[in-house]
Formats: C-alpha cells, sequence, structure tokens
C-alpha cells in the first residue's frame, strides 16, 4: 500500500500536524502578497483606463460610457466568467460561514477585470469589494490547494480580505480590524496573527510595487471642544446618508429586477444615467478618491448647495451603479459621500456661526468617512481605524468615536443589519461563528438519531407488548409492519398506562390499536432548525425519523442538547480561551 | 497513533459523522486519510479534557438493552453461601451473627453492614411474611461488593421480626449488590420463587446449600422473561 | 440504511433514457431517487475541499412546464418511493447550493457541453471534477437506457480499485447480481493481486458471492475488453498509481470509458464507505 503521509498536502506534516501556526503564518504570508498585488494591478488598471478615457470626457457622447463599461462588465460577468449575479463582499461572508470558505477559483479574477470595466469607464462604485473577493478567493484556493480543513482555510479568506484592504488604504491595522470584524466575525487568537501578518505583507506589496503613492496623505489638526461637540450633529447626518444609500440601492436594485431585459442592458440603462449626471456632476464619477484627496486638502472649490447636491448626486450614481448591475464595491462610495456630508456640514457651521475658530475642513471630511463606514458596514472600529491610520494622529480619536459610535447605533435603528449581511439576514443565513444558528446548522439529524428503540409490529398482542415494555429502556416504541416494514406509527406509554397492568385487556388488545398513527415525523434531510421548531410549536420531546417509510431511529430533544452542548464547547473553545 | 474513524467515534463516544465532520472543519487534532486517522494520543486525551469529552481508545460499545438475566439468583446464592443455625435473640443480635459468617465480606467492614442493615430494619421492616426476611442496605452501591450475593439464613429459633403478618421470621435471605439496579433484578427474582407455595414448603425443610443451589436453578430456568408470567 | 441517489432531470428524450437508467439503479438497489428539476442554469456543489460549479448545458432548461410531469410520469411508472429537490440555499440569487450528501449521483458523460458532443472517450470536465471530489460513486450512463444484469469490476490493485471492489461486493450483496472481476494482469502475477484481496479482508466475501475473476495475461487492454458482458454495469476507480494520480484519471479509467459502451460506476478517491 502506499503511504498515506502525501509530499502535496502539508497540512498532513507532521511538524504541521498538532501546530498549524507556522504553516498558517507562511500561507498568510502568501496570500496577503497575492491579494496585495491584486489590489496594485486593479488600481493601476483603473489608472490606465481613466487616462486612456480622460480626452473623450469631454465629448457630447461621454454619458455613453458608463453604458458601455457596464454592459461590458455585465456581460463579462455572466456570459464568459458565468459567476452569477455577484455580491462581492457577501458572498465571501456566506462561503465564510456556511462553507468553510470554500471559493471557486473563478472568482479570485473575475470581478477585478469586470469592476475595472464599470469604474474605469466611470460607474459610481468602489474597487475594495471586487479585490476583497478575489483576496479571499486567492486565499481559499491557496488552501484548498495545501489541502487545509475549514479553520485553516476560514483564516486563509481572512488573510485574503485584509491583505487587500490594507494594500489599497495602506493601512494594515484596517484591514486586520476589517478581516476581523467584517468578513469572520470571531475575534480568535488563532487567526489574528496570519491575518496580521498578512495584513502587512500586503500593505508592502503595495508599497513596493508603486511606491509610497498612497491615496490619502497624513494630515495633522488641530481640535477644540467645540469641534467635539458639533461631531454628534455630524453623525446624524451621515447616519441619514447612510440610510439613504442602503435604501435607495436596495430600492432600484429590486427595481431592476423587475425590468424583463437581458442583464446587460439593465446596467447599461443604470451606467447611461449615471453618465448623464456625470455630465453635470463629474465629481460622482468612478471610484471618488481624487475627490477626497481634494476634499482633505482644502482644495474643494465648489460651494455648500454644491456640496449637498453632490452627496444626493452621489447616492443616487452609486445605487443607480450597483443596483443596475454593475459590477463594484460600496467601500469608496461610502467614503466619498461621507467626505461630502462632512464637507457640507462643516460648511454650513462655518456659514452659520463664521465667528467660531473651526477645526479644517479635512477634519470633518475625515470623520464624515468614518460615520459613513460605521453606520453602512455596521462596523465601527474599521471606520475608527481606517480613519486613525488614513490621518496618523492621536488627535481625532475622540471626535472620531462619538462620531462612529452615534451613527453606528442611529442606523441600527433603522436598518438592523449591516449592508453586506442584509441580504443573508433576510434568507436567515448569518451563521456567525459561536451563535445559535451556527451550531444547529453544523446538527444534522443523521447525527442525533437514536437507534435504542425495539420496534413492535402492529399484529402483536398487548400480552407480548408488555413483554417488550420489560426489556426496553425508553418509553415508546415504533410500530412497522411485519412484512413490508413501513413505519406505522408510534406506541406512546403514557397512552397506554392504563391498560398495561390489566390482565383482561392482555389477550383481546392488539399493539395496532394503542398505536397513535398521525404522529408527526422528521426526514433525514431536515434542517435541525426546523425540526426544534416543529417540536416546540407541538410540544414534543421525541419525534420519530421516517425515511422512504422506514422507521430510522428517534430525535430526542435531551440527545439534541447534549449533542449541542457539546458541539457549542468544540465550535466557541477557542473564542474563550 | 492510528485508529480508524469509527473507532476514535466508538473512544469519545460520538457519532461518526460528527467526527468526520470535525476532522472536515478543523475542530479536532486528527488528519484523515481515508477511513485512517493518524494523531497523538497526548494531543487528543488533552483536547478532549478541555472540551468535557472522554477519550477512551478501547471503549466497548454500550450494549442496546441491558438484559434482565444478567444475574441469576442461583450464581449470587453461590457468592453468599447458605448457613444453618443461626442465633439471636433479636432482629439486631441475627444480623450481627449472620453478618459474622459472610465470607464475601471483609471483616473490618462487617459492623459497618450491620449498622446499615439495623438501619434499614428501623424504616420498614423487611419481613416479608410466610416466616421469610429479606434484610439489605438501603444503599447497596456504599458497601463495595463486587458481585451480587444473596445469603440465606435459617434462623435456630424462629424471631418476632414485625412482620407485614405478624409471624415469626424463621429464613433470612440478606442481600448485597453492587448497584440499586442489580439489587432491583435479585429482589424481583427473588420474590418470584418467594411466592410459589411449594417454595416455602421447601424452606421450612431448611434443605442444605446443595439442595437449595438445585432447587434454585430448577426454579430459574424457567424464568426467562417471555414464560415468567402468571395467570 | 437509507440510500439516495442525486438525478438532474433534463426534459429531453436524452434526459429521459439517463433517467431510466437512474431509476433501474434506484430500483435494484432499493434507493430513493432525489430529482432536481433545474430552475437555473448552473449552481454550486460544495465538497469537502473544493467547490465546483456546474454550469448545465441548455438542454437542462427545456419546457420547465413540463418537466416535472415528465419526470412524475416516469417515476410512478416505476413505483419508485422518491423526492423532488428543492434548493435551500443559494450562494448569490440565481446560484443554488446542492448539498453533497448523497449516497449516488448520476451524470450522463457532461453536462455542460453541447449533448451532440457526448460519446465514447469523452467525459465532460465538470463531471470528471466530481468524480474528483465527491464522496458518492458516480454513475455515468449509456447514451440509450440499458437494464444490466451482471456487475463487472475493474480491479488493478490500487487503493481506488479496492474501493471499486468493495463497492461491487456491496451492490452484488444487496441486489443478487452475479459480479464478475477483470483484471489485466501487468508486471505481477495472480497471486499478488489475491494477496491484495486477502490483505483486505475481501477474500472470503469475494467467495461466497461466487464471484468469476478474469485475469488477462496477454493481449493489449483494449483488446481484451470485448470480455467484459454487454449487459454489465461496470464498476472502476477513477485513479490508478501514478504519481499524479489525483490530478488526472486513470490510463485504465480513459480506456475503458472509451472502448465500453456500459453503464459505468465510477469511484473516486474520496469514496469511504466501508463494505
Amino acid at each position: 500500500m502506499r503511504s498515506p503521509i502525501s509530499w502535496r498536502l502539508p497540512a498532513s506534516w507532521y511538524v504541521f500536524r498538532s501546530d498549524d501556526r507556522l504553516l498558517l503564518i507562511i500561507a498568510g504570508a502568501m496570500v496577503g502578497v497575492c491579494s496585495g498585488v491584486a489590489a496594485v494591478a486593479l488600481n493601476q488598471a483603473l489608472v490606465a483606463v481613466l487616462g486612456w478615457l480622460r480626452p473623450y470626457r469631454t465629448e457630447a457622447w461621454a454619458f455613453l460610457l458608463p453604458a458601455l463599461g457596464a454592459a461590458l462588465s455585465s456581460l463579462f460577468l455572466n456570459k464568459i466568467m458565468r459567476e452569477g449575479a455577484g455580491h462581492g463582499v457577501p458572498e465571501v461572508i456566506y462561503s465564510v460561514s456556511r462553507y468553510g470558505g470554500l471559493m471557486r477559483f473563478r472568482s479570485s479574477f473575475s470581478r477585478l477585470i469586470s469592476s475595472c470595466l464599470t469604474i474605469g469607464s466611470g460607474g459610481s462604485a468602489g474597487p475594495e469589494a471586487p479585490i476583497v473577493m478575489s483576496g479571499s478567493a486567492i486565499g481559499s484556493n491557496i488552501a484548498r490547494v495545501l489541502g487545509l480543513n475549514d479553520r485553516q482555510r476560514v483564516a486563509l479568506v481572512g488573510c485574503g480580505a485584509a491583505g487587500a484592504i490594507s494594500a489599497i488604504f495602506n493601512a494594515p491595522i484596517a484591514g486586520l480590524i476589517f478581516a476581523m470584524e467584517v468578513i469572520l466575525g470571531e475575534w480568535a487568537a488563532s487567526n489574528l496573527i496570519p491575518i496580521a501578518i498578512a495584513a502587512v505583507a500586503g500593505t508592502e506589496i503595495s508599497h513596493l510595487l508603486q511606491g509610497k503613492q498612497i491615496p490619502f496623505s497624513h494630515h495633522h489638526f488641530e481640535i477644540g471642544s467645540i469641534d467635539v461637540m458639533a461631531c454628534i450633529g455630524l453623525a446624524v447626518f451621515t447616519a441619514l446618508a447612510s440610510i439613504l444609500l442602503t435604501r435607495s440601492i436596495r430600492t432600484i436594485h429590486h427595481k431592476a429586477d423587475g425590468i424583463r431585459l437581458p442583464a446587460w442592458l439593465r446596467a447599461a440603462g443604470g451606467g447611461c444615467t449615471v453618465g448623464l449626471i456625470g455630465l453635470y456632476l463629474p465629481v460622482v464619477l468612478g471610484e471618488g478618491y481624487h475627490a477626497i484627496r481634494e476634499m482633505m486638502e482644502g482644495q474643494f472649490a465648489p460651494g455648500l448647495g454644491l456640496v449637498c447636491i453632490a452627496v444626493l448626486a452621489k447616492i443616487l450614481a452609486t445605487a443607480l451603479t450597483l443596483g443596475s448591475g454593475g459590477s463594484g464595491g460600496i467601500f469608496a462610495p461610502c467614503l466619498v459621500i461621507g467626505s461630502f456630508t462632512g464637507l457640507a456640514y462643516h460648511r454650513a457651521l462655518v456659514y452659520l456661526w463664521p465667528g467660531v475658530d473651526w477645526v479644517q475642513e479635512g477634519c470633518f471630511v475625515l470623520l464624515g468617512m468614518a460615520g459613513l463606514i460605521s453606520g453602512i458596514l455596521q462596523a465601527p472600529l474599521t471606520g475608527i481605524f481606517l480613519i486613525i491610520e488614513i490621518t496618523g494622529g492621536y488627535e481625532v480619536i475622540l471626535p472620531l468615536l462619538i462620531v462612529s459610535a452615534i451613527s453606528t447605533s442611529l442606523c441600527h435603528y433603522f436598518e438592523p443589519a449591516s449592508f453586506y449581511l442584509k441580504d443573508l439576514v433576510e434568507k436567515g443565513q448569518v451563521l456567525r461563528p459561536g451563535t445559535d444558528a451556527r451550531v444547529l446548522a453544523d446538527l444534522e439529524v443523521r447525527e442525533l438519531l437514536e437507534t435504542d428503540c425495539i420496534t413492535v409490529h402492529p399484529d402483536m398482542l398487548l400480552r407480548d407488548f408488555v413483554d417488550i415494555v420489560k426489556q426496553s429502556r425508553r418509553n415508546l416504541f415504533p410500530v412497522e409492519d411485519r412484512q413490508t416494514r413501513q413505519f406505522q406509527g408510534v406506541i406512546y406509554m403514557d397512552d397506554i398506562r392504563p391498560y398495561l397492568f390489566d390482565p383482561l385487556m392482555y389477550d383481546t388488545v392488539l399493539v395496532g390499536q394503542l398505536m397513535n398513527a398521525r404522529v408527526a415525523t422528521v426526514s433525514p434531510d431536515d434542517d435541525v432548525v426546523d425540526v426544534l421548531e416543529r417540536m416546540d410549536a407541538d410540544r414534543l420531546f421525541n419525534m420519530p425519523v421516517v425515511a422512504n417509510h422506514r422507521f430510522l431511529g428517534m430525535i430526542s430533544k435531551s440527545t439534541l442538547l447534549d449533542q449541542y452542548r457539546k458541539e457549542l464547547m468544540v465550535q466557541t473553545y477557542h473564542l474563550n480561551r | 497513533m492510528k485508529l480508524s474513524i469509527d473507532q476514535i467515534a466508538q473512544a469519545l463516544d460520538l457519532p461518526q459523522g460528527k467526527i468526520e465532520r470535525w476532522i472536515r472543519q478543523g475542530r479536532i487534532p486528527l488528519v484523515r486519510h481515508d477511513t485512517i486517522c493518524t494523531f497523538d494520543q497526548q494531543t487528543l486525551e488533552r483536547w478532549a479534557l478541555q472540551h468535557d469529552l472522554k477519550f477512551h481508545p478501547h471503549r466497548k460499545p454500550q450494549p442496546e438493552c441491558m438484559q434482565a438475566d444478567d444475574i441469576s439468583l442461583t450464581a449470587a446464592l453461590r457468592n453468599g453461601g447458605v448457613h444453618h443455625g443461626v442465633s439471636g435473640e433479636d432482629t439486631d443480635a441475627v444480623f450481627q451473627a449472620a453478618v459474622e459468617r459472610l465470607a464475601i465480606i471483609p471483616a473490618l467492614s462487617k459492623p459497618h453492614l450491620v449498622q446499615k442493615l439495623i438501619e434499614r430494619e428501623a424504616l420498614t421492616s423487611t419481613g416479608i411474611g410466610k416466616g421469610v426476611a429479606i434484610p439489605h442496605p438501603r444503599e447497596p452501591e456504599s458497601l463495595g461488593v463486587e458481585s451480587p450475593a444473596v445469603a440465606a439464613c435459617f434462623l435456630e429459633a424462629p424471631i418476632d421480626f414485625n412482620a407485614l403478618d405478624s409471624r415469626p421470621v424463621s429464613v433470612m435471605f440478606i442481600l448485597l449488590s453492587p448497584s440499586v439496579q442489580m439489587h432491583l433484578q435479585l429482589l424481583s427474582r427473588l420474590s418470584y420463587c418467594l411466592r410459589q407455595e411449594t417454595f416455602i414448603a421447601f424452606l421450612d425443610r431448611k434443605p442444605d446449600e446443595t439442595a437449595l443451589l438445585a432447587q434454585l436453578s430448577q426454579m430459574e430456568s424457567p424464568c426467562e422473561p417471555s414464560d415468567r408470567r402468571q395467570p | 440504511m437509507y440510500t439516495q441517489l442525486f438525478h438532474i432531470f433534463r426534459n429531453t428524450p436524452l434526459g429521459r433514457e439517463t433517467f431510466l437508467q437512474s431509476l433501474y439503479f434506484c430500483k435494484q438497489m432499493g434507493a430513493t431517487p432525489v430529482v432536481y428539476i433545474p430552475q437555473h442554469i448552473k449552481f454550486l456543489m460544495y465538497f469537502d475541499n473544493d467547490v465546483v460549479q456546474i454550469d448545465l448545458d441548455d438542454s437542462y432548461l427545456t419546457d420547465p412546464a413540463t418537466a416535472e410531469a415528465h419526470a412524475r410520469e416516469m417515476l410512478d411508472h416505476h413505483e419508485l418511493q422518491h423526492k423532488f429537490f428543492a434548493p435551500k440555499n443559494f450562494t448569490a440569487s440565481t446560484l443554488p447550493d446542492i448539498p453533497t450528501n448523497f449516497d449516488f449521483m448520476c451524470c450522463p458523460r457532461s453536462v455542460s457541453d453541447l449533448s451532440s458532443k457526448i460519446g465514447l472517450g469523452y467525459i465532460g470536465p465538470r463531471v470528471r471534477r466530481i468524480v474528483t471530489s465527491a464522496r458518492f460513486p458516480v454513475l455515468v450512463t449509456s447514451p440509450v437506457f440499458k437494464p444490466w444484469t451482471r456487475l463487472a469490476v475493474f480491479f488493478g490493485g490500487s487503493a481506488n480499485a479496492l474501493n471499486a471492489l468493495k463497492l461491487g461486493l456491496r451492490i452484488a450483496r444487496e441486489t443478487g447480481t452475479p459480479l464478475d472481476i477483470f483484471t489485466q494482469a501487468e508486471k505481477r502475477s495472480r497471486k499478488d493481486y489475491e494477496a491484495i484481496i486477502r490483505d483486505h479482508h475481501l477474500a472470503e466475501e469475494v467467495k461466497q458471492l461466487d464471484a468469476r475473476w478474469v485475469f488477462f495475461e496477454k493481449g493489449s487492454f483494449e483488446t481484451n475488453l470485448y470480455e467484459v458482458p454487454h449487459d454489465a454495469l461496470v464498476i472502476l476507480g477513477a485513479f490508478g498509481h501514478g504519481l499524479i494520480r489525483n490530478l488526472v484519471f486513470g490510463s485504465k479509467m480513459e480506456k475503458i470509458q472509451s472502448t465500453v459502451s456500459n453503464n459505468l460506476l465510477i469511484v473516486g478517491p474520496h469514496y469511504t464507505a466501508g463494505l
């Protein structure tokens, strides 16, 4: 026989068998580098496409460019890559929570190309989600090649996401936090180290390939107590903008789904409208980093009224691009809308109280971004750390915390689930580690089967049955036909107790007469969640499991609790260590 | 160390499907190749301890159903022995004398057993009528007997046991068992025998050990569950 | 216990032949057919360490209005306990997830390419991925429904072949069909192969079932394949001994699938069910 240890699967090497930390660190660094490269590639491609298209921007037909880009990207995704309608980050979260992070290989590059088409042509969307998706898929596929198990694979998927965010924003901590808070949903120490390594690797590779050219440069702000007070108001506006953006994307998405047209035509329609908006307000086009940079530097020329319109226009453009089927993420638009909101708020303050010594515009722009990220993604830590790393200073922490906290809580009140989780929550598919849903999703009826019941036949005399009762440890007895072995019903001890002590009935009553034939049964493929719900609804403690008219065993609440507890212990041990 | 998945499932007392899933999810320190798992025993034991599980590599599969005829009265009686001419004025003294003769009880724990028998007797009489008593300790497992024993003690002179039918007792069956379950099984078997008038009459003749054992094994042989009913 | 065969229903005459083959297999094995009538052109199968996206050929979505009626008609005719499968989980709104805990799956030679390409010697890339990743054996049907009355196991001594043999023994036991074992002797003698079977405690059962063991000691493998009965269900492991055994199908497997037009039951490397 061949040796079972394979040279291709390092997970089974002796060094890594008992402790896989080293393996995960090496693989994590690899994944971080790959997703960093993906981030740089998309970034450079976007720069190239934008430069290439710039001469045509001034033409009258320029509004058709986003339409063309969106249509091409939709065609590419659906016809060439056959991806299926794209969710981006939600798909990553779904695969992490349900399938241990298994992702298709094609996902590791398809979104890069399609989002490049959408954004490069002027669609209002962000490159972050596609890069996160690619990074995660790269991580997942590296794990697959290495033959890793679910836990290790999930860590590598997190590594991919962390590397992506770190590389884009030159912010390793934000990448780390994003991966833990948004993608994995748990703070396990075992995941932390590989993900941190991947975040650093992603940042470094981005430095190496495109120099210190980072989207946002460091800034220093003098923040007074009056600014801190003003932040509370800003948080309210960012929360409003978040809710507006979430709702409008979903509304347009549902509207677009209702239109009976090929997907690429719908995307083209959305792109066309965005292009028209862009004719009047070019700032809404593309991912918008350029506009953010200008605002942070305080060089954004348009006045208060125009900025307010820009907030709404950007929301509309983003909703049209993403809702109609363009490919891209929501992260960059969030930042842009946040900056516009912050800027508008700052200018309004200056207009109302010109005498007060307000901090520079740039500070409120940053706070607005944090507010939007916290509100839409319901990920306050990601927002806070991203801004801290961008500003490189600690002065902003206090207002940052205030804006993030208030914005998150307000949004949570109106939109209980984050933008990424919304679809999953609606389908009941959020299975965050250590939750009840997660534990129940892993348990299967087959695992809970109890087979120590003694089956009886309907033509048995009560006298014979009493003997079986003596031998059994259970107080219920499945009845099956003697010839066909088909399941007929169940005898519950409670129902027959009065007859058991009546010897007169021993030879006159048949088991078939005592049986409860209308008993609710479970199929071995049922979800344990459904089984539990039915048990609760009918106040049952046991249910027979029947497949193909054959009795397979019983499922009982006591075994369920026993196995549930074991499962919970195993799933959450590393969290409570 | 190498074991197959079903052996591991048995050792941890978990369903096999669960073990397979845990290996896939990386929740258990096992490396799987087809059906064989490689692991480090210490690591796995530590893991089991941390997760409130127990790892016994050679655990036998649990019997599907405890058989009622695991212990035979004959075997128990052989353990306990038959004792004639046990003397004493009252129950306490009789217990004292009877326990002295029990070979399976170490000398040190004899006073303890006597104490237990007296305590039980104080609750209600174990004299079940027709001149028979079945003294036993209330918590059988506290004695540390390894196998069930029944000691038949024929008294020198009948004494008052405060029995149900107020008749003086001339025969005692002292029941000692390692668990309550066995105690109940022994009791059920004994009471079946004692319900037979012929057996009572047989006891009145104070038979010797061989005769008593023969009689009991003869009565026990049709004692299978299916034929045990009486009209 | 409770065996299930997963079948993706194709509402075309070709699909009908495949379906009849599935139903015949279920009838023989006492298995429950789980029928999926696709609503979407693609679906995902999440295996232990791989996810496979299956893009179905357009003909799978032919005339969805009559699909269920057609399927039911055949199921009722065979009087089989059956189940229609409706996906519960979706990776994306048009991308359902299909569970992978079935005991068998029926595939035509290709699911994602035009059916005109289907012929001997061609097994589509998706079907190959399924075989490579699945824990269940895959039933690759002949183009036209053909009941089988014998079993033919190809045994070349590899771990995969052992699994195929175990599966063959199981089917022979459950259906009472006579079993033939075919071995092309390469470098090793008959004794070596018998030793392998003995080492894995299968010899007893092989004897009990009165299996006929055919050794090809001379001649090329292709010409020897003529010996395989025309009405046999051919059971074989997908991979052999080679170094790249888990990457491409074994050479024997390729030769068999391009020479024999029987129904094939292919056992992949992850198949673990015991005897």
